[in-house]
C-alpha cells in the first residue's frame, strides 16, 4: 500500500475518531428525528426547516469535530513522535518537514473524508423526514466551516506535539485546549458582554468579532454568513453591523487551518 | 555497496541541556569497515548515531553518509543508512509485513516483488510465519529482529546499529555476526555501538572508545592484538589484604571478582609471587594477560577520569 494512503487509512481507522464520529451522528440524527417531524407537523416553511437542519447540524458536529481533529492528530503524529514510534519513519529518506506535512494532510483528508460522509448522512435524513434536501451553498458552509475546525485543532495538536515531549502531556494540554476554545470561550465572552452591558447588533458584533479568533466556533461565523442569522435566532439585516465580511472569514480560515500547523513545521525542521 | 560515515566536530547539546551529549567528535567509518563504539552510560553514543540517523539535529559540525550531509541534504543520506535503535518502538496495532512495506514506500519500494521480498526478509531475521502477526506482540528480541529487517530493507550502503546485540537470543547474536560479516565483504560500512566488549572486539576492525561525549582513543584490532601492555591476574586464598597492600606498591590493583589484578607491573611475576610467598599470602594461580579491550578500555576511562 502507498505509505501516503497508510497514513490516511490509519487515521480514518482510528477506534477514537470512529466512535466520536458515529456518537456525534446519532446524536445530531436524534435532533434532526425529534425536530423535523415536529416542524413539518407546524407546517414550518421550507426555510425554517433548512435552517432548523443546518443549524442544528452545525451545532452538533461544530463542537464535537474538533474533538475528533484532536484525536486523529494525536493518533496519527503526535503519539508516534512522543513515544518514539516516528523515529522508524524518520531515519528514511524523507526530510523532517515532508514527513510532518504527510501527516497533517493525512489528518486533513481523513477529516475531510468523514465530515462528507456524517453530513451526506445527515442529508439523506432530512430528504426522508423532509423530502427535500439542504441548501447546497449551506451544506458547503458547514463542510467548509467543519473542515477549518478539524484542522486547526489537528494543527494544534501537532503543534504541542512539538512542544511538550511527553504524550500525556500532550493529552491533556489538547483536552485544555478543547475545553478552553469550546465551553469556557462563551462562558468569557458572555462575562465580557454583561459586565460592559452591551446588547443587541452591539452583542453580536462582539460575538463575532470574538468567535473570529476562536476555532471551535468557525463553523457558526460561516454558517451565520450563510444564513443571514446568529445562531438561527438573531437575524443579521447588515454584516458590518455586526463585523463579519468574507476577508474576515477568509483570514480567520485560512489562519486557523494553516497557522498551528505552519509554526509546527518550522519546529520540526528547526529542533529536535 | 560502497559506504562512508563521516562525523565532523560533532557536538550535540540537548534542549535545555547544560552538558553536551558529544563533544567535537571526528571519526569516521570507512567502507568495508566495521567501527565498533564503546562507552559507559551516558557516553555520547546513541546520540552521535541518532545524529547519524537524521532523527536528531546536530547542535554544530556535520555528519556525512556516502558524502550527503545528513542536515543538508537528508534524503540522500538517508536513503545510504540502515539504523536500528537500543529500544525499538513500534505502531503496536501495525503487521509486520504492512509496516516493512510502509517503510519501504520511503525508498522508493512498493509492488508484489517488494512484497515478496519483505516475507523473505521477515524469514532471515528469524521472524517467518509472524508476517500476519501485528507489533504489539512481539518481545523486545523479536522487535529487535524486526528493526533489524527494517534497517537492511534498502540494502543501505551504511548501517548505525544501537545496541543491536542487547535482547537478542544466542541464535540472533549469531545471526547479526555473520550478516556483519557480509555486510563487510560486500563494503558496507558498519557503526556498531555495544556494551558488550568482547563481541565489539570480535567483530570491529576499529573501536571507538567514549567517554562523556568525548573521543578517548580510537584502536585498531591489530593494535589490540599487539598490545605490549601487559597485567598480573593474581588469586590469594589466605592474607589477601597483605597481598592487596603489596601489590598496591608495584603497580595499579583492581579487583575483578575473585581476582586481583595489576595493570602494567614494575616487578616480574616470579618477583611478585617470591614477594607474595614470603609475606605469608597463600597464593592459588597467578598469571600474566595480554591487555584486551575490556583492560583498555577501564583503564582508559579511568585516566580519563
Amino acid at each position: 500500500m502507498n505509505r501516503f494512503l497508510y497514513d490516511i487509512f490509519r487515521a480514518l481507522q482510528n477506534r477514537g475518531v470512529l466512535l466520536m464520529m458515529c456518537l456525534t451522528s446519532l446524536l445530531c440524527l436524534a435532533l434532526l428525528l425529534i425536530g423535523l417531524p415536529h416542524l413539518m407537523a407546524n407546517g414550518d416553511s421550507s426555510d425554517v426547516v433548512n435552517g432548523f437542519a443546518v443549524n442544528g447540524i452545525g451545532i452538533v458536529y461544530g463542537f464535537f469535530v474538533p474533538l475528533t481533529g484532536i484525536v486523529a492528530a494525536y493518533e496519527t503524529y503526535a503519539k508516534d513522535r512522543a513515544t518514539g514510534v516516528l523515529d522508524a519513519v524518520l531515519c528514511r529518506p524523507v526530510t523532517r518537514g515532508d514527513l510532518v506535512v504527510g501527516r497533517f494532510l493525512a489528518v486533513v483528508i481523513a477529516s475531510a473524508v468523514s465530515i462528507a460522509a456524517a453530513l451526506g448522512l445527515m442529508d439523506a435524513v432530512v430528504n426522508i423526514e423532509t423530502s427535500f434536501f439542504i441548501n447546497p451553498i449551506d451544506i458547503a458552509a458547514l463542510y467548509v466551516g467543519l473542515l477549518v475546525e478539524a484542522a486547526a485543532f489537528g494543527g494544534l495538536v501537532f503543534l504541542l506535539a512539538h512542544v511538550f515531549r511527553s504524550a500525556g502531556t500532550v493529552q491533556g494540554t489538547s483536552t485544555v485546549v478543547f475545553v478552553l476554545f469550546s465551553i469556557i470561550w462563551y462562558v468569557i465572552i458572555a462575562v465580557i458582554i454583561l459586565y460592559t452591558g452591551l446588547t443587541g447588533p452591539d452583542a453580536v458584533h462582539t460575538l463575532v468579532i470574538a468567535d473570529y479568533f476562536n476555532p471551535a466556533q468557525f463553523t457558526t461565523i460561516v454558517l451565520t454568513f450563510t444564513e443571514h442569522s446568529f445562531f438561527f435566532v438573531l437575524p443579521i439585516n447588515s454584516f458590518s453591523a455586526v463585523g463579519l465580511s468574507v476577508g474576515g472569514l477568509a483570514a480567520s480560515g485560512l489562519g486557523w487551518s494553516l497557522g498551528p500547523f505552519l509554526i509546527t513545521y518550522y519546529l520540526a525542521r528547526k529542533r529536535d | 555497496m560502497f559506504g562512508t560515515i563521516e562525523f565532523e566536530e560533532l557536538t550535540k547539546t540537548y534542549f535545555g541541556g547544560k552538558v553536551p551529549a558529544v563533544r567535537g567528535l571526528t571519526l569516521e567509518v570507512s567502507k568495508g569497515e566495521v567501527l565498533g563504539l564503546v562507552g559507559l552510560n551516558g557516553a555520547g553514543k546513541t546520540s552521535m548515531i541518532r545524529v547519524g540517523g537524521g532523527l536528531i539535529l546536530p547542535t554544530s559540525g556535520t555528519v556525512r553518509l556516502n558524502g550527503f550531509d545528513i542536515v543538508e541534504e537528508k534524503v540522500k543520506a538517508s536513503a545510504s543508512v540502515g539504523w536500528v535503535p537500543e529500544f525499538p518502538n513500534f505502531d503496536p496495532r501495525a503487521r509486520a509485513w504492512e509496516l516493512l512495506e510502509y517503510l519501504g514506500g520511503y525508498n522508493g519500494l512498493s509492488g508484489p516483488s517488494f512484497r515478496a521480498s519483505c516475507y523473505s526478509l521477515l524469514g532471515k531475521v528469524g521472524l517467518a510465519g509472524c508476517e500476519m502477526q501485528r507489533l504489539g506482540s512481539f518481545s523486545q528480541g523479536m522487535k529487535k529482529r524486526f528493526s533489524l529487517a527494517t534497517a537492511i530493507l534498502a540494502r543501505p550502503d551504511n548501517l548505525l546499529l544501537d545496541e543491536l546485540l542487547n535482547g537478542l537470543d544466542p541464535e540472533g547474536i549469531r545471526y547479526v555476526r555473520e550478516l556483519i560479516f557480509s555486510l563487510r565483504k560486500d563494503g558496507a560500512s558498519v557503526l556498531l555501538s555495544s556494551h558488550i566488549l568482547s563481541e565489539v572486539e570480535n567483530m570491529a576492525d576499529r573501536i571507538a572508545i567514549l567517554h562523556n561525549g568525548r573521543l578517548l582513543k580510537v584502536v585498531s584490532r591489530e593494535e589490540l592484538e599487539g598490545s605490549t601492555a601487559r597485567r598480573l591476574r593474581v588469586r590469594v586464598v589466605e592474607k589477601e589484604a597483605d597481598a592487596s597492600a603489596y601489590l598496591s606498591s608495584v603497580g595499579e590493583v583492581v579487583r575483578e571478582g575473585i581476582y586481583l589484578t595489576v595493570a602494567n607491573p614494575t616487578s616480574e611475576a616470579w618477583q611478585i609471587n617470591d614477594e607474595l610467598v614470603r609475606r605469608g599470602c597463600k597464593v592459588a594461580e597467578i598469571r600474566i594477560e595480554r591487555e584486551d579491550l575490556e583492560s583498555l578500555f577501564f583503564r582508559l576511562i579511568h585516566e580519563a577520569r
